[in-house]
């Protein structure tokens, strides 16, 4: 293992366009003079980070691959797939016009696509670990769909932190041409007790009139802290799906920006998370409204048990641009056990005036009704509560965007809850 | 009685079930530590599929209602499934799971 150290992002023999060097100079600089962001800033409220980025390392080849997960298996056969290993590409393949390349050889072989975009999402002074991500990254995947085409099967980037102590700064690009439809499903892990940090960053073009439909699967470790950054533009026309399943971390930190760009464009953003013991998921999510006539529902569901800690901060701001905007954001929570918290901060920033805009967020324990009536059913308490959480998480789940990948989702949480209630947590 | 190989007990994952559907049969199996269970995957409340179950000891529980039934013998033990679920003689052999296509209801 190494140190933190800016190194080219490049494979061996080949040289580093200088359009790379320079942004991941810049990136350093940012870095060296960048301190730690703390809960008194507003983007950081309510989570204390207990961590240096310095305090891990970084790998100096791919660990030892994680075993097959469920998640993999119930998507059958995938239309292309690929595989990030603390933060190095093993593998990437996909068929017919669709490109799954890695990103260190992308840069030179597809430049054309990259230069333009690669670092342009998300900015890289934004905060440190940004900056970090910007500075040190290897490698990555880059993900192209070329003009008008469907692709029928999933596609499937699998993130792992493999190796205890390390930090890893995996980039995804992923492209979607004008008039093209496309299924992705990401999954980012870790096995149970890996001290690892991740800082993921995923920057997304939907073109005009193309659909995606995003799936996002966290199942890290209850040892890995991870910082994501997730960035999606949306054309004219164009169609977002996004589903994230929250199931694992020490801390995640998740933070989406969606920007409807083009007239007519549209996002439904789902979420779905399950917080178990210390565990603290931190979700920061926003849906820039640019373009006119666009439309954008988020939903978000979650619980949190034991003493984890959940946030949900949504922020819709629709632009002086943006006449007839349509757009909602809602929040569940469920309170499972006394030390559990759960935070729901829903801001709405409306610079024009003709739209139709909403929010709502609630929080709570299970209902007592609800266990009441089907208690009256024949039902024994945690049998009845088992299936009020069930159904409470099925309203989200059912409206993710990949149905293959929904059953082992649905499974984790129920394995979750079942385990709470066994060992008395809930 | 003839019966068929499934698996390789290592094949079936301790805690969840596997569905096999073998001619009109549609099993659900689960192992509970070294023994494995066969019962009829319908529940017989709602149809749902019983391999998609949370497993407790040697019950599962369906993932739509909540009914539970007995792995051993196929009896609802909560409601609102009132019928059994056919079981499967069922064993291990050399490490492989091997199943007669025999179902017996429990009355």
């Amino acid at each position: 293992m190494a140190p933190l150290e800016s190194k080219p992002l490049t494979r061996a023999g080949d040289a580093e366009p200088d359009w790379v060097a320079a942004r991941r100079a810049d990136a350093a600089e940012r870095y060296a003079t960048l301190s730690m962001p703390t809960s008194r800033e507003e983007l950081w409220r309510y989570v204390d980070l207990d961590f240096a980025i310095e305090d891990f390392a970084v790998a100096d080849a791919p660990g030892t691959p994680l075993t097959a997960a469920d998640h993999i298996a119930s998507l059958g056969e995938v239309a292309g797939r690929a595989t990030v290993i603390d933060g190095f590409t093993t593998e990437a393949e996909a068929a017919g016009p669709v490109t799954v390349a890695p990103l260190a050889t992308a840069v030179v072989d597809h430049a054309a696509v990259l230069r333009s975009r690669l670092g342009t999402g998300t900015p890289s002074d934004l905060d440190k670990f940004t900056a970090a991500h910007y500075a040190f990254l290897r490698d990555g995947v880059l993900v192209h769909v070329p003009e008008r085409t469907e692709v029928g099967a999933p596609l499937l980037i699998d993130v792992q932190s493999a190796t205890g102590g390390t930090v890893s700064f995996p980039h995804l690009t992923v492209v979607l041409e004008p008039s093209s439809a496309a299924s992705l499903v990401l999954l980012y892990r870790s096995a149970p007790d890996t001290p690892a940090l991740a800082v993921p960053h995923l920057e997304t073009w939907v073109g005009d009139n193309a659909r995606l439909r995003l799936t996002v699967i966290q199942e890290w470790g209850y040892g890995t802290s991870a910082v994501a950054e997730t960035r999606v533009a949306v054309g004219r026309d164009g169609n977002l799906v996004l589903g994230e399943a929250g199931l694992g971390a020490r801390l995640s930190r998740f933070r989406l920006a969606v920007d409807l760009e083009g007239a007519g464009s549209s996002a439904e953003v789902l979420g779905a998370y399950f917080g178990e013991q210390q565990q603290v998921l931190d979700y920061r999510y926003t849906m820039h409204h640019a373009g006119t006539n666009t439309s954008s529902n988020m939903f978000l569901k979650g619980a949190v048990e034991d003493e984890a800690l959940s946030v949900f901060t949504g922020m819709i701001r629709i632009d002086e641009t943006a006449q007839r905007t349509d757009a909602f954001q809602t929040n569940r929570n469920l309170i499972l056990s006394n030390g559990a918290s759960a935070q729901s901060v829903p801001n709405l920033e409306i610079l024009a005036n003709d739209v139709r805009c909403g929010h709502g967020s609630t929080m709570g324990p299970l209902d007592d009704d609800q266990r009441y009536y089907l208690m009256s059913r024949g039902l024994d308490r945690e049998r009845a509560d088992r299936l009020q959480v069930r159904g409470f998480f099925e309203q989200v789940l059912a409206r993710f965007p990949e149905p293959s990948a929904i059953d082992p989702v649905r499974r984790s949480i129920n394995r979750k809850y079942v385990a709470a209630q066994r060992e008395g947590r809930v | 009685m003839d019966r068929v190989r499934i698996a390789a007990l290592t094949d079936l994952p301790e805690g969840r079930g596997m569905r096999v559907e073998i001619g009109e049969h549609r099993i659900a199996l689960f192992r509970v530590g070294d023994d494995v269970y066969a019962i009829g995957d319908r529940c017989t409340h709602a149809e749902a599929s019983l391999a998609e179950g949370e497993v407790f000891d040697t019950e599962v529980e369906c993932p739509r209602h909540g009914s539970a039934f007995d792995l051993r013998t196929g009896k609802p033990g909560a409601l609102p499934a009132t019928r059994p679920v056919p079981v499967y003689p069922v064993e291990v052999v050399d490490g492989e799971i091997m199943l007669a296509l025999a179902p017996e209801v429990a009355t």
